[in-house]
Order: structure tokens, then sequence, then C-alpha cells
């Protein structure tokens, strides 16, 4: 430091605080005096570089609090883009199948019919054990060869109830288109049934009176005796329909 | 912290050169521009850590600046900010070799600037070298100058706060401390040359 001008000197006139004639024989020894301003341009980056010092402190809290207030930001936004994208995948998922339901439902809606369903029905089998009854086995003879002509002539001949016969006939008019006459047989039989109390051809009754209304679109009755048959596991047809068979006949309902 | 309420440019720059709640000022000088700077030096070959070294620098240029009275608010801070990072920032590209094919398309953009401004970038190259001397002070000495230079507090109030046993054990301490300062300024090879201009009278 300069002989003649301490620190404490150069600090009084950097604040000013210098009197004014020793201010201006300061300012001609710093003209000429390199030591002296070496002294004095050092003290000026010091004083500067305290004062800088702090604020690059200050700079530097807010900027740190910035960058961790962003980071949270930017962490919640990027869970909330990632919510949203996978709210966005589970939303096109549950659209693809909802739209593939709703597609299945209208090619179910449209193409369900009664024959879409009466057209997996068995045809009536007759029993390798025969009636020894002549009028019974012109009958199913002529059933087996469906020989309707002499199936007619034989039933205009039937001039008493015969379970057998009513049934088979009944699977005749069903055969030729002929439903209402069909469910009037069956009916007919399971009243005699009811009040002789047997139970004479009861399971095909209720088969073929499912196959019955479907042909006349009686869709109420024909659901009521299908699930009677799929509520029974010991009925004989209860293997012949399943539940899509059921699905099938709610939808005809609605339809209706 | 949060805001209440936007300081005005005007009220911005009255508290940082008053120092009267600056860091409302600095927060709110954040929370508008660092985006914008950030962005910059992105869209210029720089990263995010670029970005955050240099946007530091440019908020201690432009507190200077201020608390120098070279800038009063004539151009908006937006701009201004904006154009003390691209100053800094093609200045930076410049001292890296990579980056030499691409310097003379920077200088072409690089705006043109206030004289204060492109000096008071280049003294604050100078000023680092001086924060990293005064940085290897004692805590105390470091707190009694800050005190002192920084937050400009009366030396009994500063004996008090320091829990020196008298004022004038406190006045050796700070005249001690800033000598110390000075000469590591004096001797330091990194402020040879900013020295030898002040010879020179440059």
């Amino acid at each position: 430091m300069n002989k003649r001008y301490q620190i404490d000197d150069l600090e009084a006139y950097l604040d000013g605080l210098m009197e004014s004639e020793k201010a201006e024989q300061f300012l001609k020894e710093l003209e000429i005096d390199s030591s002296l301003r070496v002294d004095f341009e050092s003290l000026k980056l010091a004083r500067e570089g305290i004062e800088l010092a702090a604020w690059k402190e200050m700079v530097r809290k807010s900027q740190a609090e910035f960058l961790a207030g962003r980071t949270s930001s930017k962490t919640e936004s990027e869970t909330l883009i990632k919510s949203i994208s996978s709210f966005a995948w589970i939303s096109r998922i549950a659209a693809s199948l909802t739209l593939f339901l709703a597609s299945a439902l209208a090619v179910l809606f449209f193409s369900t019919s009664p024959e879409s369903i009466t057209s997996k029905h068995l045809d009536y089998q007759i029993p390798v054990m025969r009636s020894g009854e002549f009028e019974l086995s012109s009958l199913e003879e002529a059933y087996q060869k469906k020989d309707f002509e002499t199936i007619n002539k034989l039933a205009s001949e039937i001039d008493r109830y015969d379970a057998k016969a009513y049934f088979i006939l009944s699977m005749v008019y069903l055969d030729q288109s002929r439903p209402e006459s069909a469910e009037n047989l069956l009916l007919e039989i399971e009243e005699r049934n009811k009040s002789n109390q047997s139970k004479e051809f009861a399971d095909q009754i209720d088969y073929y009176l499912v196959k019955a209304y479907l042909e006349q679109e009686k869709i109420r009755d024909a659901k009521t005796r299908m699930e009677k048959i799929l509520e029974d596991p010991k009925h004989t047809y209860h293997q012949n329909f399943t539940g899509w068979d059921q699905v099938k006949i709610r939808v005809l309902e609605w339809k209706n | 912290m949060k805001l209440n309420r936007n300081l005005t440019d005007q009220e911005l720059l009255e508290q940082i050169r008053s120092k009267s709640n600056p860091n409302q000022a600095i927060n709110q000088l954040y929370e508008q521009h660092y985006g914008i700077l950030e962005n910059y030096i992105l869209r210029n070959s720089g990263n995010q850590d670029d970005a955050a070294d240099l946007i530091q620098e440019v908020m201690l240029v432009f507190i200077k600046l201020v608390t120098q009275g070279k800038f009063r608010g004539e151009a908006s801070i937006k701009s201004f900010l904006y154009s003390i990072c691209k100053n800094l920032w093609i200045s930076e590209l410049r001292k890296s070799k990579s980056m030499s094919a691409r310097n003379e398309r920077y200088e072409m953009e690089k705006n043109e600037i206030d004289l204060d401004v492109s000096e008071e970038i280049s003294r604050n190259e100078n000023l680092r070298f001086v924060m990293e001397l005064f940085e290897k002070l004692g805590e105390k000495c470091k707190q009694v100058l800050t005190l002192f230079y920084f937050d400009e507090l009366p030396m009994k109030e500063i004996c008090e706060k320091l829990e020196f046993s008298s004022e004038q054990v406190l006045r050796n301490k700070k005249y001690k401390c800033l000598q110390s300062l000075t000469d590591q300024v004096k001797s330091s090879p990194a402020l040879q040359s900013h020295l030898q201009k002040a010879l020179r009278h440059e």
C-alpha cells in the first residue's frame, strides 16, 4: 500500500468523505503514481467484488428456489399428463370395447330370427319299439315315409283320444308348417296328461311347443317353455338349448 | 416466494437500486424472464445447465448496471435482459473452440449493445475472480465485509450482530479483511491485465 495513502484514505475518497483540497491532491498523485493507481483500482475491485458476492448469493438462492419450484410443477404436470395419458388409453380401450359390443349387439339384433333357433330343432324320430295297434303303426309308417296323403287319411279315421297318434299328427303339422294346429294338439295332450295324471310325451311337448310358438312368433310363450327346459337338468331336451338360445329369444322379445 | 402482485419495471428497478426487498425483485425477474432466456440458449447449442449458469451471470450484470445507475428503464427489462443474455452467450461460444465455425454467424446476430453494458460484461469477468478470492476469506471476514458494504449497516449494529467486544475491534477486523482482499486482488495473476489497463488509463 502507498505510504502516503492508506486504505482508509482511499475509501474516504471513494465514499466522497475526503476533504476537497486533499481530494484534488489525491487525484493529481493518482495521475502520476502508478502504484497508487494499482492500489486504488484493486480496492475498487475488492469493494465491488464484496457487493457482487452478496448479490450473487441472493441470485443463487432465488434461482435455486425458482428451479426447484419449476421442477416440482413440471413433475406435477408430467404426472398429470401420465394420468391423462393412462386415462386416454383406458378410454380408448373402453371406447373400442363399447364399439365392438355395440356392433355385436347390432349384428345380433338384426340377424336373430325365430328361424335362427328353430333351424337347429331336431325332427321327431319314431322309437324302435312300436305299438301293436294297426292305425298307429300305419300312422308311424306313413310318418316315417313322410307320406302326408296317407297320414291325412289315417288321421281322419281317428275317432278317440290317443296321445301317440295326437303327437305324431302334431309333428306332421310342424313338418307341414302348420304350427297353430301342432300347438293345439300338443296342448291337448298336455291337458289330457293333467287330467289323467300321466306324463305322456311331456318333454317332447315342451320341446316342440317352442318350435310351434316361434313359428307363430309367440315369443313370450316360446321363452317360457325354453326356460322350463333349461331350468330342468333332467329334461330330455335340456342339452338341446343353450344360454345363447336364451339370449336370442330375449332379443326376439325386444324386437317384438 | 409467490408474489401477490407483479412489480412494474420501475418499481422493480427501484427495489434493486435501494436494496429494499431485493429478493422480491429478483424472484420476479426469474418468474417473468427465465423461460425466454433459457429458450434462447437452448435454441443456440446450449443445454439447461449452460442456461442456468449463464442466466445467473445475466442477472448479476443486470443488477450491477441497475445499482450503478447505468440502466434506468430506458428499454423494457425483458429486452434488456435478452440483450445481455445474447451477448454473454455469444462470448461463451467464442471461448469454445468447437463452436468456432458458428462464431461468425453469431457475431452477425450479436445485438448492438450499449458500451456501458459491454464494459460491464467484461468487468464482471474480472469480478468473478475477485468473488472467488472473497469466498476464500474467513467466515467472519465475509460477514463483516458483507454487512458493511452490501447491507450498509452502521458499525454499532454490526458489532452487536457479530458480537464484537467493541467497535474498535470491529474496525480493526474490517480493515484487515479489506486489506487482505485488496492485496490478493493486486497480486492475482488473473487480474493483472485489468490492473495494467488501469495503469494505462484505459
